[in-house]
């Protein structure tokens, strides 16, 4: 049994129904760690909120299910969930930290919430476990009198703060200078190896992913175009988005021409009936522009195309 | 080969919104650029390349020191310079989406540029002008119509640098060129810049906090850190043997894709 299964999830738009994440599937196991990377507006905020039905206004679930341990997540268990079994760190940590309140007082609600008391010890020791420097003085001092590490540092230790089986990190890093990105990376894999925690790591970096996850999961335009582990999707990667992505990354020559895919990603709720990379790639066939090309599992790795690439990165 | 840039011993310093504090944004800042190389500008936020770019620009003045493009002083724009007088320096910021005028269909915003740079040319030369620029950034003649907000992010930049080039320039001032666009658009981009530099001769000077795409594109690299030059060397020096001990950290911390050539 998977610690998190998502099965055939769409999102919509309230107003009009417009599909702005498409039919994805995917699972975490314990201990596993799980990367979507994806361009801006491929869904991978959506497909991250709807676990926790925290989907924001304007949009809303058409379809699809959300387990956790073989439990769907539905209305009555989902407050003994949130926070206590799967947590959420997000790219802006004033989004979820309040301004006008206590670092100290903010963790002590979680705690309280949990019916777990107030507990300053700790308190103070979830404040030194993200190696904030005089703890005390952190409880005492209000979000705005931090830079954007250390209050980012405060939102891994609130959402840690419950030993959670999954941690779901929605681009925590992208705000951050490179020095401070490396300390939060390093501190959360810390963290991790020390709870046997799970990961959802949500990013358009994919150097990023690559370092921290086990399962990298590409979206494009709402769908999943390819999974596999991290080795699969830098070696051999097969679909041809992923490709082009890769190689402009990592086949680059110095000051030479880099791989580049032409064009720009459509709006997901453009594509119906085709396949959504079809007008930016070089390997298209009849085919794809008259059937949507579903995820097909061949080994341990999946992608969704009609004539993927074959054996190692061009 | 010739110097096309010198920036001699500039610093800048200013003070906090609340007037009880200087921030010394550059302290002596000295280097140069020769014709048709491309220096890379790296650091983190608050590094002070922005200003620094702001005064290559002639957008700002330095306290002291001096920023010379071809051996001639490179005076700050007054307004009236800015309308009637040849651009050496031209900027390219990273935000595609504000530097366009929402309000022009976007044939108007390189077709005033050129008029004001080639005011001789007759109609339909200008026309033609604008109509090449266009070409060489990818967008076609017929699309030109269009409004800013009808193009997507990476056809914005390529925009804003068509409209850069109408001036004439020989230094591009690139700031963050790429930051804000998808990143299945970034290679494209960076592809075009690199073309651009060949075909128009230029000279730049791309500013960035990404150190893979410095690395790529940068003959020199310069790595700055609270408002000073902490290491400036060929690209190849200062990836592969830092010395100083600012860069070895910021090497350090790249995500390690880079390490799995
Ligand atoms: N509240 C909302 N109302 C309407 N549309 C929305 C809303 N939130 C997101 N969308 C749309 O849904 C699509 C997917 O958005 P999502 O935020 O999941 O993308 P993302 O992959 O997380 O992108 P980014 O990298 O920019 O964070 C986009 O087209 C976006 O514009
Ligand atoms: S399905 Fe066809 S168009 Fe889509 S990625 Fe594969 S080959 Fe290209
Ligand atoms: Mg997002």
């Amino acid at each position: 049994m998977s610690l998190l299964r998502v099965s055939n999830l769409t999102v919509e738009t309230s107003l009009d129904g417009k599909t702005l994440v498409d039919d994805v599937s995917f699972s975490i196991e314990k201990g596993e760690s799980v990367g979507i990377v994806g361009e801006s507006g491929s869904g991978k905020s959506l497909s991250a909120l709807s676990i926790l039905s925290l989907l924001p206004n304007g949009v809303r679930k058409r379809s699809g299910t959300v387990e956790f341990q073989g439990q769907e997540i539905a209305a009555e268990n989902l407050q003994n969930i949130r926070g206590n079994r799967i947590s959420m760190v997000y790219q802006d940590p004033m989004t979820s930290l309040n301004p006008m309140m206590k670092i100290g007082r903010q963790i002590e609600e979680v705690l309280e919430a949990h019916d777990l008391g107030k507990d300053s010890a700790r308190t103070l020791a979830a404040l030194e476990s993200v190696r904030i420097p005089e703890p005390e003085k952190c409880a005492n001092s209000y979000p705005h009198e931090f830079s954007g590490g250390m209050r980012q540092r405060v939102m891994i230790a609130i959402a840690l703060l419950l030993k959670p089986d999954l941690l779901i990190a929605d681009e925590p890093t992208t705000a951050l200078d490179v020095t401070i990105q490396r300390q939060i990376l390093n501190l959360v894999n810390e963290q991790k190896r020390a709870n046997n925690a799970s990961i959802l790591w949500i990013s358009h970096d994919l150097g990023v992913v690559a370092e921290m996850v086990d399962k990298v999961i590409v979206m494009y335009a709402g769908r999943i175009v390819e999974v596999g582990t991290v080795a699969e999707i830098f070696e051999n990667p097969r679909h041809p988005y992923t490709v082009g992505l890769i190689g402009s990354l990592i086949k680059r020559k110095h000051q030479q021409k880099m791989i580049s895919i032409p064009g720009t990603p459509p709006k997901p709720w453009t594509v119906t009936g085709q396949c959504g990379f079809a007008d930016r790639c070089s390997r298209v066939l009849p085919n794809c522009t008259q059937q949507k090309p579903e995820l097909v599992e061949l080994g341990r790795q999946s992608f969704a195309c009609f004539n993927p690439f074959e054996g190692g990165l061009i | 080969m010739a110097l096309k840039l010198e920036v001699t011993n500039v610093s800048k310093r200013y003070v906090s919104k609340s007037k009880d504090r200087t921030i010394q944004a550059l302290s002596d800042i000295t280097f140069a650029v020769e014709e048709g190389k491309i220096l890379g500008i790296v650091g983190e936020s608050g590094c002070g390349k922005s200003t620094l770019s702001r005064i290559i620009a002639g957008l700002e003045s330095p306290d002291t020191g001096t920023v010379q493009v071809t051996g001639k002083p490179h005076p700050v724009i007054s307004k009236y310079v800015l309308k009637n007088r040849q651009r050496t320096v031209q900027l390219v910021f990273q935000d595609p989406y504000s530097s366009l005028n929402p309000r022009q269909p976007i044939y108007k915003a390189i077709d005033e540029v050129v008029a004001i740079y080639q005011p001789a040319l007759t109609g339909s030369e200008r026309d033609e002008r604008v109509s090449d620029l266009l070409g060489r950034v990818g967008i076609s003649r017929d699309m030109s119509n269009r409004y800013a907000h009808q193009f997507s992010g990476g056809q914005r930049q390529r925009i804003c640098i068509a409209r850069s080039l109408a001036a004439n320039p020989e230094i591009l001032l690139l700031d963050e060129p790429v930051s804000a666009l998808d990143v299945s658009v970034r290679a494209d981009i960076i592809n075009l810049l690199l073309e651009l530099k060949s075909q128009f001769n230029l000279t730049y000077i791309f500013v960035s906090h990404d150190l893979e795409i410095v690395k790529h594109v940068s003959d020199d690299i310069m790595v700055m850190n609270a408002g000073k030059i902490v290491e400036k060397g060929s690209w190849n020096e200062v990836m592969e043997n830092p010395q100083d001990q600012y860069t070895k950290t910021l090497i350090e911390a790249m995500p390690k894709l880079s390490r799995r050539e």
